[in-house]
Formats: structure tokens, sequence, C-alpha cells
């Protein structure tokens, strides 16, 4: 009895449930067998790995579900040693090269070439190529990336890449080039609503609009949420009442807190307090980003016009900066600590203009 | 020997014409050398055209000349003659008969090789022998007349051959090869006159002694050969001036016996004294600076010659001849006719004392001495102690003569400067031989110490020459610095080396390492550990002297790698000390006691030194010999696992009252007058390093004499040892306002580099407790500083972040701004609570773990779940745990198989059910757990552990330590598992009776659990790898226990 949101997912491109029309151009492309490389890209919770499970389901039929998980060793040049657990069926292999950290670039190297200069010995009533997925290509290190490039077009006749990444941005140019990119959309908050009022009917239980709507608002638009908090919200009371609290994840609350302590005390002991917080919250892995865009959201329930601006800008530079520094929390703290200067004026201002 | 070698020193010089005419003389007034030199002048005619030159000169004087070219007649040997025959070797050679001078009879030689090797041994002590002869002969103002030779001998000194000019230019190499030269010298005669064997060795002996100082003392006289010859007759009434006007046939015996007995005797005396000499070391005074020195007037001992011997009250014998050089005096360290008064104190050497008395010369008490000083008007003349001492002396007219002459002294001086090191020891002494007047009775006393020998080169020529450290370098224990007491670390040094053979025979426990009165018996090795310059490398090394232990050093400077180690010191195990030998001491008893001293021990890192230390711990455990240890750094993770071995001593800094007596003493010594308050800056300054604060001194000295405390004060800051900080002390500085006045810029990024990785993170973690002082208190100010600061920070780790992934190291100086500097600037004030260790080091490891978890339970679940480790951790993990958490809280035991199903249809295994709950735990949420009954916990491990649980992965990993398990499982496994479960249980009970109801509660429970799951459990089993149901029986047991708890 897994959770409704790994019961319910579609495992074959027609059953999709949103973004038909990608779907069907997906399947013409399986169809028609001219496969190139694919880069989907997608923000979380908006179907990438089910689609790409279902275009393998396509690709080779359902023996692709008849899947194992291998344990790979590789040694780096330094003599140390790395394992990498992969998933595979017969035509395909998944692996995240991240896990490997920043030795991905052995990953890429070894693993991926081997499968990739393997021929396929029956051609006959199979693909011609093997699939390899690699997912969070956006985390891969530029070594890594770029030791990608040449292998990607020099084994294409024996194997596919399908590359999976939350965004581009990250990806370097030459292998944006060398794949055919998907985007996939977070799912409308009416494809919500639909998935959910859906999955409902298959449990048998009644799910009130409004509080599919609350659902959908409060998922942002990740589908995955959404229905992870619909069947919290059915163990934690049924039927539904409109008035229902919606569960909501404990890091999520805390970095709100957090937040909202940032906006009510200004002080050096208050951001010695903050500072804790955030450290808690990384060392939860919180992604770094994910804590500023949080944060900035509390605060600026408080702010006015100009200084919303001012404030988001500041955000946007030190999020930028800590993805180029290494030490995170540098650079939230800087955050933290510019925002407490520029609010307790803002608020000096605004109380002696009251005055 | 030595005579030899001086001979031929100054025959080279002879030739080079230097001396020229001298020396021809010189060669000619002993007929005895002639012989020596025609016997060898086949083969030295092809070694050099100077002994060619030279055996023909002689050939000459002995009117042996077939050429019948030079004449003796000329009063002066013309330098034109000399030249010729140096530069056309050949010409003399051919018409001098061999046969004609040595007979004809076969050479043989083989015969007394070993006899001859005996010999040298014998003729190595003649050494001392010479040295008093030396004595004897030498006369005090040589210097002024050894310019008179230089001249005139420079008119005559065309002769140069370049060959000889590079033998000129090394005659101290030549006299290192004296030894050789000797015994070549000593073959040739036995080759050519066989009959000598019986009685050569006496007879050389003799010869070599007459010789030298018949060179010694003539060389220098600028006279005729006639003349010359006819002083010798006079001065020495020696049996062989006749032999050598009478050719080769003399005969020898009749002194020699006579003169090598008292020799002998010398010797034994000379070696006597020297082991009382070295029984006391020190001239340590019995209560230093327990009297005042009074001021005398400049030069108020001028011309005296006191002689300082035994311990005196209150000055170290060195200040006393340190007092007497100051005014003007001499002070040698033997008794001679010109000395004018004995300074002595308590057990005053016996021979001095008695020598004293023979020659009439007048004792004085340090008291009298001191008044001396005190009263004696500036520069006396030399009158009054000459006009004494020119009656009493029977040789005086000789002395007389003999000061007119010229000494070769000038020329002598730099041979011993630039003499290779090797032969150091007996080189020095030669010199300071020479500058005092002293009898022959006392000079072995030299050879006491090379230190104070060095001293006084160094005090002789009124010019500090040696580093003050090395000058003043302690030369007993005693005269460490914090050494003195009967519980110092010296003293536990010493008893533990002492006893140390002793020791390894018992049996010892280990001592308590918290024991504090620990000898050390245990430890074959000693570590003294401190900071630098305070004296740990002279304390071992004085502690081994004292002991009369033969120490072995290895420093930095030897390669000390594993091999190396071994080897070397396998060597010493089985070798023996050549020092005995090498003293010329008698008694060689079947080896002295070693010790092997390893300094630096912190240093053996790196390549060159790999496995050193683990090498040197084995080598501990095995040595024969004591190992004494030294290092700095006592806390360094190297060193730990060695101070396990090694009894531990702690050297401390000395205090600062402790430093500063001995640095005034040496001050006074040097004429640097220094306030003690100024020189306490000094010692502060160089935070008690006395090393540091001699070189300091020293420097001070070469400057002005004297220093004020502001001056001091400000030396002190200037040369301020850069201390290294803690980083809590440099975020201290960092941050307080105080620390910032008169610090620049670059003190401010120095404080960065004190520790670069860690500055930065200190800095950051501990700034907004800064109270700036620039804010005044102002709430919005001091936010707005923080928020500078803090982007600061982040701008730190940005560089940083570049500085280590492009090697951008040139970036450092930038960081080290916007790391300590700016920070520091804008934050400027104190610090407002504790300084606090960063936390990021501890956190971030802590997100490591969280992460690689996070991991771990992707991987688990990733067949099931399509999202990455992110979505996991943000999206499945409350609603994962949930779903198994929930029907426990719910339902307590009825939910457990629902919860176990939940973990199944998610792959999880018991170990990652704790990963959820570790990281979906927060901080002020009560615990997940806690809402449900420990029988229900115990239930539920029960019963996952019950049942074999698939797993797509292998789940091989879990655990180790679980082997033994394993038969028994694979015997439940085919069916048996009710019985065994039931054994168990019986087990438990036996051991623990008092839980009985609860077991079986357990028992029951656990038994419908495996009927119903039995046959699951097989069929499961058989599909699973042999690994898992090890693991699960292992924690089932486990389980068990808890819930018994």
């Amino acid at each position: 009895m897994s959770l409704w949101v790994d019961k319910y997912r579609p495992n074959t491109l027609a059953k999709l449930d949103f973004h038909l029309e990608q779907g069907e151009r997906l399947q013409k492309m399986v169809t028609k067998g001219n496969f190139p490389h694919l880069l989907i890209y997608g923000p979380p919770g908006a179907g990438k790995k089910t689609r790409v499970s279902a275009l393998l389901r396509e690709l080779y039929g359902p023996g692709v579900e008849k899947l194992r998980m291998e344990h790979q060793n590789f040694t780096t040049p330094s003599n140390k040693k790395i394992e990498v657990m992969t998933v595979a069926s017969n035509y395909h292999i998944e692996v995240n090269p991240n896990d490997a950290g920043i030795y991905d670039r052995i990953v890429i190297q070894e693993m991926i070439k081997n499968i990739a200069q393997a021929q396929q010995l029956d051609i006959g009533g199979q693909r011609e190529f093997k699939v390899v997925i690699l997912t969070e290509v956006d985390k891969l290190t530029k070594d890594a990336q770029h030791a990608l490039r040449r292998t990607m077009e020099k084994y294409m006749t024996t194997c596919r890449l399908i590359l999976c990444a939350n965004s581009t941005s990250k990806i370097i140019a030459p292998l944006q080039s060398r794949c055919l990119a998907i985007r996939v959309p977070a799912p409308s908050q009416d494809d919500i609503i639909k998935v959910l009022q859906m999955v409902s009917k298959k449990e048998g239980i009644t799910l009130p609009a409004d509080f599919a709507i609350r659902l959908a608002e409060r998922s942002e638009r990740n589908l995955r949420r959404a229905l992870l908090m619909l069947e919290a919200c059915k163990v934690q009371q049924y039927p539904f009442s409109v008035k229902q609290e919606i569960v909501e994840p404990d890091w999520e609350v805390y970095l709100r807190e957090t937040g909202q302590k940032m906006v009510s005390e200004q002080s050096p002991k208050a951001l010695l307090e903050v500072r804790g917080r955030i450290y808690e919250l990384l060392s939860h892995c919180i992604a770094p980003e994910m804590i500023i865009k949080k944060l900035l959201k509390e605060i600026l329930k408080n702010c006015d016009g100009q200084l919303k601006a001012e404030v988001t800008s500041m955000a946007a530079y030190y999020e930028h900066r800590l993805c180029l520094g290494s030490k995170v929390i540098f650079h939230i703290e800087a955050f933290v600590a510019k925002f407490m200067a520029i609010y307790k004026r803002f608020l000096e201002d605004s109380f002696a203009n009251m005055m | 020997m030595a005579p030899t070698t001086l001979l031929i020193v100054e025959s080279l010089e002879t030739l080079f014409g230097h001396h020229a005419s001298q020396k021809s003389q010189n060669c000619c007034s002993q007929g005895r050398h002639s012989k020596f030199f025609h016997v060898d002048r086949p083969e030295i005619v092809e070694i050099t055209g100077f002994r060619l030159g030279r055996a023909y000169h002689e050939t000459c004087v002995l009117k042996e000349n077939k050429s019948g070219r030079c004449t003796k007649e000329g009063a002066v040997v013309s330098a034109s003659k000399l030249k010729t025959n140096a530069k056309t070797p050949e010409t003399p050679l051919q018409p001098v008969d061999i046969g004609s001078v040595f007979g004809n009879k076969p050479i043989q030689r083989s015969k007394e090789i070993p006899e001859k090797r005996k010999r040298t041994v014998i003729e190595d002590h003649s050494d001392e022998d010479f040295e008093a002869t030396l004595q004897q002969l030498d006369e005090a103002p040589v210097t002024k007349k050894s310019k008179v030779v230089e001249k005139s001998t420079s008119k005559k000194g065309k002769t140069d051959s370049p060959t000889k000019k590079e033998k000129m230019k090394s005659p101290a190499k030549e006299e290192k090869s004296k030894p050789a030269l000797h015994l070549k010298m000593r073959k040739h005669l036995q080759k050519s006159q066989p009959g000598w064997n019986e009685e050569k060795d006496k007879r050389i002996k003799s010869q070599l002694k007459e010789l030298d100082s018949n060179s010694n003392k003539t060389s220098s006289t600028p006279k005729s050969n006639k003349k010359m010859k006819a002083e010798t007759t006079i001065v020495k009434e020696t049996p062989k001036k006749k032999s050598s006007k009478d050719d080769d046939d003399d005969d020898p015996d009749v002194i020699d016996s006579p003169a090598f007995d008292a020799l002998e005797k010398r010797k034994e005396k000379a070696e006597n004294y020297r082991k009382f000499l070295a029984s006391r070391r020190d001239g340590g005074a019995k209560n230093p600076g327990s009297k005042p020195v009074p001021e005398g007037a400049p030069g108020c001992l001028t011309g005296l010659t006191i002689v300082v011997t035994g311990v005196l009250e209150s000055l170290h014998r060195e200040e006393a001849e340190g007092l007497v050089k100051k005014y003007g005096g001499k002070a040698p360290k033997a008794v001679s006719k010109n000395t004018s008064y004995l300074l002595a104190g308590d057990d005053a050497g016996p021979s001095k004392l008695s020598k004293a008395k023979d020659l009439n010369v007048p004792m004085l008490s340090e008291d009298d001495f001191l008044k001396l000083i005190a009263t004696r008007p500036a520069g006396q003349g030399l009158s009054s102690p000459a006009a004494k001492k020119a009656p009493t002396t029977p040789r005086s007219a000789h002395k007389a003569a003999a000061s007119r002459k010229a000494e070769p002294e000038p020329p002598s001086k730099p041979i011993t400067v630039s003499s290779p090191p090797k032969k150091k020891s007996p080189e020095p002494k030669k010199i300071d031989l020479k500058p005092q007047q002293s009898s022959s009775t006392a000079a072995p006393i030299r050879k006491a110490e090379p230190i104070s020998v060095k001293m006084e080169v160094a005090e002789g020529n009124d010019q500090a020459q040696l580093p003050w450290v090395d000058k003043y370098k302690p030369t007993s224990l005693k005269q460490v610095i914090g050494m003195h007491g009967d519980r110092s670390i010296a003293k536990k040094l010493v008893y533990w080396l002492k006893s140390w053979y002793d020791n390894r025979g018992k049996k010892l426990a280990k001592p308590s390492p918290w024991s504090t009165n620990d000898d050390g018996a245990f430890f074959k090795a000693a570590l003294l550990s401190g900071p630098p310059g305070i004296g740990k490398t002279t304390t071992a090394h004085l502690a081994a002297k004292e002991l009369g232990y033969d120490l072995v050093e290895m420093n930095a400077s030897d390669t000390r790698s594993k091999r190396l180690l071994h080897e070397h010191v396998m060597e010493l195990l089985s070798s023996q000390s050549l020092s005995s030998y090498a003293h010329g001491s008698a008694q060689i008893e079947g080896g002295r006691k070693r010790v092997l001293v390893m300094d630096e021990v912190d240093g053996m890192a790196g390549n060159e030194d790999r496995g050193g230390i683990q090498e040197l711990i084995a080598m501990i455990k095995t040595s024969k010999i004591p190992v004494v240890c030294i290092c700095n750094d006592r806390q360094h993770p190297k060193i730990r696992s060695l101070s396990n071995y090694c009894y531990d001593l702690k050297f401390t800094k000395p205090k600062i009252e402790q430093v500063r007596g001995a640095m005034m003493s040496i001050c006074f010594k040097e004429g640097l007058s220094l306030k003690p308050e100024a020189l306490d800056e000094i010692i502060m300054g160089a935070n008690q390093d006395v090393r540091q604060v001699l070189h300091h001194l020293s420097m001070l000295a070469s400057g002005k004499k004297s220093l004020s405390t502001e001056s001091a004060k400000l030396e002190a800051s200037k040369s301020k040892k850069d201390l290294k900080l803690g980083p809590w002390d440099v975020v201290k500085k960092v941050f307080s306002a105080e620390e910032h006045k008169g610090m620049s810029i670059h003190d401010k990024t120095g404080l960065f580099f004190q520790d670069y990785s860690f500055g930065p993170l200190f800095v950051q973690e501990n700034y907004p407790c800064v109270v700036p002082q620039a804010a005044k208190g102002n709430a919005i100010k001091t936010l707005d500083l923080l928020g500078r600061t803090a982007h600061c920070m982040s701008q730190t780790d940005l560089i940083e972040k570049v500085i280590r992934s492009q090697n951008a190291w040139s970036l450092l100086p930038v960081e080290a701004v916007f790391a300590s500097v700016v920070p520091g600037q804008l934050m400027e004030g104190f610090i407002s609570s504790q300084i606090v260790f960063p936390s990021w080091l501890g956190k971030n490891s802590r997100t490591n773990k969280m992460d690689r978890l996070l991991q771990e339970l992707q991987t688990h679940m990733r067949l099931k779940i399509s999202g990455s480790k992110r979505a996991v951790n943000l999206d499945y993990l409350p609603y994962v745990l949930n779903s198994i958490v929930g029907p426990l809280k719910r339902s307590g035991a009825d939910g457990v198989s629902e919860a176990i199903r939940a973990m199944e249809s998610y792959d999880l295994m018991r170990e990652d059910l704790d990963s959820l709950l570790e990281v979906a735990q927060w901080p002020h949420k009560p615990d997940i757990m806690a809402g449900i009954e420990g029988k229900v916990k115990a239930a539920f491990t029960r019963a996952y552990n019950k049942e074999a649980h698939m797993t797509p992965y292998a789940a091989g990993q879990v655990k180790k330590g679980r082997s033994k398990d394993t038969a028994d499982d694979l015997e439940a496994l085919d069916g048996d598992e009710d019985g065994l479960a039931g054994e168990e249980d019986d087990e438990e009970q036996s051991q623990d009776p008092s839980l009985d109801a609860m077991i079986k509660v357990k028992k029951e429970s656990k038994k419908t659990a495996s009927s119903s799951s039995s046959s699951g459990a097989t069929a499961a089993a058989s599909r699973k790898k042999t690994g898992a149901p090890a693991a699960t029986r292992g924690r089932g047991r486990g389980g068990r226990k808890k819930a018994a708890e």
C-alpha cells in the first residue's frame, strides 16, 4: 500500500493527465523511430520522471519495468573508491552521477562510455540503442558535463541519453544543443484539481471542490505535494471539512517562523538566533535557494512597495552569491543582516512619520 | 709528531722565502735533521722541489755536497741559490750518491710494521710533550717581533714557485699530514739503515723532540748559520748539537730514556689534572654575585698576569678572568714565571699552587683581588711585575734574547683558522698557547674544555668573535637558567639517565600518566618538550656530559627516515665510541655509556623522514641505550604517539627574574650597561626566549653601550618575537579597538594569516557579539555595521572559493582584507560575550550526515518513487513517516502490521526508519515517536524482525559481527524456527529470570507472528541473499532485549 502519489502514477504516455499534447508528441517521436537525446526539465512535481518512464515503456514495452538495483564501484585517480547505485532494466540504466559528489566525472567517463560502447547483438525486435537516464544533470560539475559532450555524439547509434534537470541554466550550452529539450511545466491549478478529484474518486472518497482548490494552492503547483497532502489530510480527518487544516511539512513551518523572527526583531541577538535556525534548516538539507526564497516570501508580507523591491533585489543578489561561494551560511546571514538593518530603518522612519 | 710538522712547515716557508734565511740556518744548526733529510731524500725529491731543495741545502751544510755549489761560509745562504735549487730539482740530485751517504745495505722494512703502529700511539701523546716544550720556549711578546721577521724575510722572499705557494698557503694541511709524514720518514730511515731498528724508536722521539724545540726557538732568528748554531749550543745543553756537527754518527741513547720517563710522568699528571677539571667542569662561584664588584680605574691591571684557580666566593672563574682582562691584565690558565698573582679560591688546582710556591708567586684571595681592582691606579706599567720577576728567573737572559727573536706567529694564526674542523681540538689549543707566557708544567691543563678554550681565544683577541649565544653557552647544568633546583627538569633527566642502565634489569610497571613524582624508571626514552630557546638541547647535552656518557645526536639536519634511522641505530648499538680514543685518555674500559639524542623530533616529517617516528618508537622499544627526544610541540599528533613511550619532561619558560639575573651578568661582562627594567622589557619582548634575548643584547652591544628603559621598550616592541596566536586571540585582536591603536593595515592583515583557514570562520561566528564603537549604541547604526560586516564575510567566502577551486593563492591578501581588516574596522569595539568556536564545522558535518541518510533513503525507495533526493526530503519525508508511524499511534499494537506493510511498500528497512526519524525531527517539535508506547515500539520491532523482508537492493552491508548467528538462522529457515526461538528465550530467561512475565508475553506474540509468517518468510528467504536473514536475526535479538528493558 504505497502512497497515492505512487499508486496512481500513470505508466504510459496515453494515461497522462496533463500536458497531453506533449505526451502525444513524445509518442509520435517513439513510433517514428527518430529518437534523439532528450533533455527533460521542469520544476519538481511536474511529472518529468513519470514521462520518462512512460516513454521507456513506449519504447521497449513492459519489460522495461522489471528493474534491478546495482551497486557499481569506481576508483578515482586518487585511489578513492566510490559506489554508485544504478537502477537498470534490460533496456536502460538510470544513474544519478551526483551520488559520487565531486567525482561525478569518473562515473560519466567510465560507466556511460562502457555502456555506450557495447553494441546490441540482436537487433531484431529490439531498438538498436539503449537508454541511459541521468538525473539531476543540473547538479553535475562542469567537468562531468564536458566529459559527457563527446560521448553523446560518438555513441549516438548505440546509446541515447535522457537528461533530467530542474533547470537548464546550469547545463552547459554544448549539452543543451545536443539534446532535444523538453520542458515539463508545473501543472496548472486546474490540472492539479483534476488529478486530485480523479484520485479521490478512485479511492472512493469525496473531495469538496473548495478543499481541492485550497490543496492546489498550497501545493504550489507541485502535483506530488498536492497528492501527498490530500492523503495526509484524509488520514487526519475524513470526511473533509472546508475549514480543515492542511498538514504542512515541518521544514516549511520552521522556515516561516524564521522569517517572522526576522521581521519581529532586529538586533544582533536576533541575528544570532536566526543564524541558529538557518543552520538547522541547512543541516536538514533544505536547499539554500529554497531558504532564501521562502524567507523572502515571508518577509515581503511586511514590506511596502519600495522596500519590497529593495529587499527582493538584495535576496537575488545574495542568492546568486551563495551559488558562487562555498559556505552558504555566510551569504544567507549577510542577507539577513542587511535586511535587518534596512527594515529597522524603515520601521523607525515609518514610526517617525506617524508621530 | 708535531715537531716534524712544524719543521716541515717552517722549511716550506724557507723555500718560499719568507724566512728563508732563518730557516736555512735553523736547519743547518740541526745536524740531526739534516740526517733525516738525507735519508729521506731519494723519495722526497720526487714529491716536491722544496724538499729537494731543502735536502740539498742540508747537504750543503753538512759538507756532503758533492756538487760543491753551495758553500757554508756565507752567513746567509743566498735566496737566489735556494731558488735555483728549488726550480731545478734534478741538478742537485744527480751528484749525491745515496750509497755514499747511507751505505749499500739492502732495504728492510716490512717486518717492522706492527711495531711502527705501536709507536704511533706513543707518538700521539708526545703531542702534549711538545706543547710543554713549546711552552717552555715560548716568549710573551711575540707579535711585535714577528713583524720584523716578516720584513726581513720579505726582502729575500723571491723564491716562490707557484706550486710551493700553494703549499705555503695551506700549511695547516701539511700540519695535518704530519703523522703520515713522520711515519714515512721513519720508514725511510728503516729502509736505508736497517741497523737502527732496535733503538730507532726512542731515538726518533728524542730527536724529534729536540728538533722541535730547536726549530721552534731558532726558527725566527734572522742570523747566520754559524751564529745560530752557537746559540743553540748555549741554550740547550743537549748532546745532540755535537752530533749535528758530527754528521750521522751520533748516539741519542744518552738522554733518551730519562727524558721519556719524565715525559710519561708529566703526562700522567696532566691526565689527573684534566680529570679533576672535568669533575668540576665549571669555574662556578659558590655564591654568585654575593659581593659587589668595584669599578676599577681603566687599565689598572695592565701588565699584571693573574692566574685564577679554584672556586671563588662570588665570581665565576670566567668572570674573574674577564675582570682581569677588562682592566688590561692577562689571565692565562697556567702559572708561569711571568705570573704576578695567583687568585686562588677553594679547591685550587694543586699543581698550580705548588708551582706558584716554587716560583714565589704571591697568592690573592678574592677579596684581595677586588681590592686590587678598586685601589690600583690606572694604566700601571709592566714594570713592577717584570722587575720583580727578572732576577728570580734564571733564564731571563735567554728569554730576553728570545723575545727579540721573531716568532712566526702571525702566519700561523690564519693557518689555524683556515684549517678544517677535523683537527679542531688541538688547533685552538695551539693558538692560545702562544699568547700566553706560562711554564710547561701546566700546559696540559689547556686541554680541559673546548668551550673555555674558545672563549679564551675570543677574549684574547679582545673581540667577541663568537656569537654571545655560543660564548655564554652554559657549561654545566647549574648554569642553565631555571635548572638550579633539586626538582628541576635537568635533575630529573640526569637521575633518569644515571639510573637508566640499572633500571633495565628491573621489571617496572608503567606509571599512571597523572602521577607527579614519577622518576621515569619505566621509560626507555625521555621526551623533552618546550618552547624554543630555553635550553632543551643544552640540557640534554650537559646531562650526558655530566654523567660522562657519549652522546650521539641526530637532529633535523640529518635525514631520519625509517631506513636510515634503522641502519644508523643498528650501527650505534653494535659499535663503540671512538671518543675515548680520540681524547687520548689511556683508559679504554669496555666502551663508555652512550645516549642517543634525537633533537627536533617534531621536525621529522615529510618525504625525507617518512616513517621516522614509527621507527623511533620501535627503536625505543628495543633500545639498549637511553634515548632522549627533544621537541617543541608536545601536542603534535605525531609526537603524541611517541610520548606514550617516553618519560615526559616538560620545559617551561623561565621566569623573567631568572633570565634577568643571567643576562645582567652577561651585560656586565660585555660592558653593556642596561637597566634591569630595560632588560625586562627585552626579555618580555622575546617571550622569555633566552636565546632570543642574547641575540638581542648582542645586537644592542654592537651599537650603543647603554640603553634607557624607554628605548628598550621601543626596541622590545620593535623586535617583539612574532608570536603565534590562537584563533581566539586573533578574533579578539581583530575586533578590539584597544589593539587597533598602533596597528597598521599590515598588522591587521597579519592577523588573518595566523591561520587563514580558521580565522574567517571565527570572525564570522563572533562578529554579532561585538559592540561597535562607531555605532555609539545606536541600534540602527549597529545593524547597519553588522550588515556591512556580514557582506564582507560573504565576500570572503567568494574569494575563498576562487582560491580553493582555482588555486589562486595570490588572492589570499585580498581575502585577508575582507576577512580581518574591514570587519575589524567596521566593528571596532569590544566583544561583549565569550568568543565561540565556529559552529559551521559541526553544522557542516551534520549536513553531510543528513545528506548521506537522505541519499540512502532515496536509493532504497527509488523503485517506488520518482523523486530525487531533494524531493524525498521536502515532500515525501513527513508523509512516508506518517504512513509508518501513524498506524502505530492510532491503534497501538494493532497498527504494527499496517506500519510494516507501509515500510515494505517503500522497501524501507528498520534502519531507514531511524534515519527517517532523524531527518524529519525538528527542534522545538515533540518527538515523533513520543505518542507511542514502548510496548508498541517493541512489538513493531519484533514483528519487523520476525519477517524476512524483500528488498530490491543488496542488504548485505547492514552490519558486521553477526556472522556467528548465521548458522542458527539457516537452521531456523528450515522450519525449526519456533523451537529455536524458544531455546533462545530460555537462554534469556536463565540470564535474567526476573523478566519472566514479559518474556512470556513476548514469546507468545512472537510465536503467533512467526507461525503466521513462517511460510512467507521461508519463501522470501529463498529469494534473498543469505546476509539478510543474519542481519534480521541479530536485530531481532537486540529488539527483544530492548523490550525486556
